[in-house]
């Protein structure tokens, strides 16, 4: 809280500093905004669709990274394959994408598709680096011993894995707003918070943008603290 | 059943392990010994298959079911000494009753994380006695454990083990408290 406090404190007089309601706006004003976008059906009309959007870009990343890192580990040549496409996927920029999305798709998947392509090289990597990180003398005591599969990958592999997963999911929630967002705004798709920056932009709303992008950084704090907490839930669950 | 070795040889990087070592492996205890660093552990994951040799014949090994103690303890950190055991074998009962045999009833539910050396290294011959086999490889089973406690393990591994039985030692009253043969490199 005294952290969040001397932060506060820097935008107000780094605000009153500069003098100009069109560059930078102070807190108060942000936050009075966003008071007053939260009265509107509107705002969180536009919340509920990004969030779904987004959301299911992540989920979508998350399955499909996790299984074709674990089919890389499995099958060398299939690494080998996919590598190059998920190193493209990684470097190719979120506007290209978007342009693309924007040519192939109806605009509304435009946020699932950026979202998913942003995220899924990370969740690919880190998987992947987990599951060749899983100590190989515990591999050999279970094939030792014929340990079935099924038993192999929950009692060893996801124990090893399930720490790159999660740090690479957190870091993906992050990437998945950023991403999301920034292809609604160049794809200019109706009823989302994308569309709702666009317009703040277009009439150099300082204060809307400001508002909306609180509302973003909150948003996705909220959906990693919920990620957490279905994780820890899962590890006691685990435990007991 | 017996299994035999003839002319294993195996190098690694260049250094010779092993060179024409021959031995035949019946039911019973066999104990193996010698120095460190001779080849003994490099021999016994060969027969379990583990390692290929460079050349040499090994008979009588397809099919066998084989039950390791590691040099190392290879145990499931964040498994609990009973789910330990349990990740070999679906035998719960037999579980308990080998962990509180080997003095660990009061450690059943404990992470192998949180035990010490010398509890780890029971749970670890707790394992291997409680799974399914037809040759059970001890690789220096006994390292870590205190005099006394060390007596009571080696007469319950004399007690429960069955089939072929190699244990890997280089301490001479292990050797003669086993019983059965010697085979010294």
């Amino acid at each position: 809280m005294p952290v969040l406090l001397f932060w506060l404190l820097v935008w107000e007089a780094v605000a009153a500093i500069i003098g100009s309601d069109l560059v930078l706006v102070t807190p108060r004003v942000t936050f009075t905004r966003l008071v007053e976008l939260a009265r509107t059906a509107a705002f969180w009309q536009s919340i509920a669709t990004t969030l779904g959007r987004i959301l299911r870009g992540f989920l979508l990343a998350l399955i499909a990274g996790t299984i074709l890192a674990a089919l890389s580990a499995r099958f060398k040549t299939f690494f080998k394959l996919i590598l190059p496409a998920v190193n493209t996927m990684n470097a190719v920029p979120i506007a290209s994408f978007t342009i693309l999305a924007l040519i192939a798709f109806n605009p509304s998947n435009l946020a699932i598709f950026v979202a998913f392509v942003t995220v899924l090289p990370i969740i690919f990597y880190n998987t992947h680096k987990g599951i060749e990180s899983t100590d190989p003398q515990l591999l050999e005591m279970a094939k030792i011993f014929r340990v079935p599969a099924r038993k192999i990958i929950f009692k060893i592999y996801f124990k090893t894995v399930a720490p790159y997963i999660a740090a690479a999911a957190t870091s993906g929630i992050g990437f998945a707003w950023k991403s999301g967002i920034a292809a609604e705004l160049i794809g200019q798709v109706n009823g989302t918070i994308g569309m709702n920056l666009h317009a703040a932009r277009i009439w150099l709303n300082t204060a809307d943008v400001f508002a909306w992008t609180v509302a973003i950084v909150l948003l996705s704090y909220a959906m990693e603290r919920a990620f957490r907490l279905i994780l820890r839930r899962r590890k006691n669950e685990n435990r007991a | 059943m017996k299994t035999e070795l003839k002319n294993i040889c195996k190098s690694f990087d260049g250094k010779e392990v092993l060179r024409d070592v021959s031995a035949v492996f019946r039911p019973g205890f066999t104990c193996m010994m010698g120095q460190s660093g001779i080849g003994k552990t490099t021999l016994a994951k060969i027969i379990a298959g583990l390692v290929a040799p460079d050349s040499g014949e090994i008979i009588g090994t397809n099919g066998l079911k084989f039950s390791v103690v590691f040099q190392e303890d290879r145990l499931l950190d964040w498994e609990t000494a009973l789910g330990n055991l349990l990740f070999v074998s679906p035998d719960r009962e037999r579980a308990v009753a080998l962990l509180t045999e080997a003095n660990l009833g009061e450690n059943l539910h404990k992470k192998a994380a949180d035990l010490s050396g010398g509890m780890k290294r029971r749970v670890c011959i707790c394992r291997a006695l409680i799974a399914d086999y037809d040759v059970l490889i001890l690789d220096e089973p006994f390292k870590g454990l205190d005099a006394e406690l060390k007596l009571s393990i080696m007469q319950m591994v004399k007690t429960h083990a069955a089939g072929i039985v190699i244990c890997i030692t280089h301490d001479e009253s292990e050797a003669e408290f086993l019983g059965g043969k010697k085979f010294v490199f």
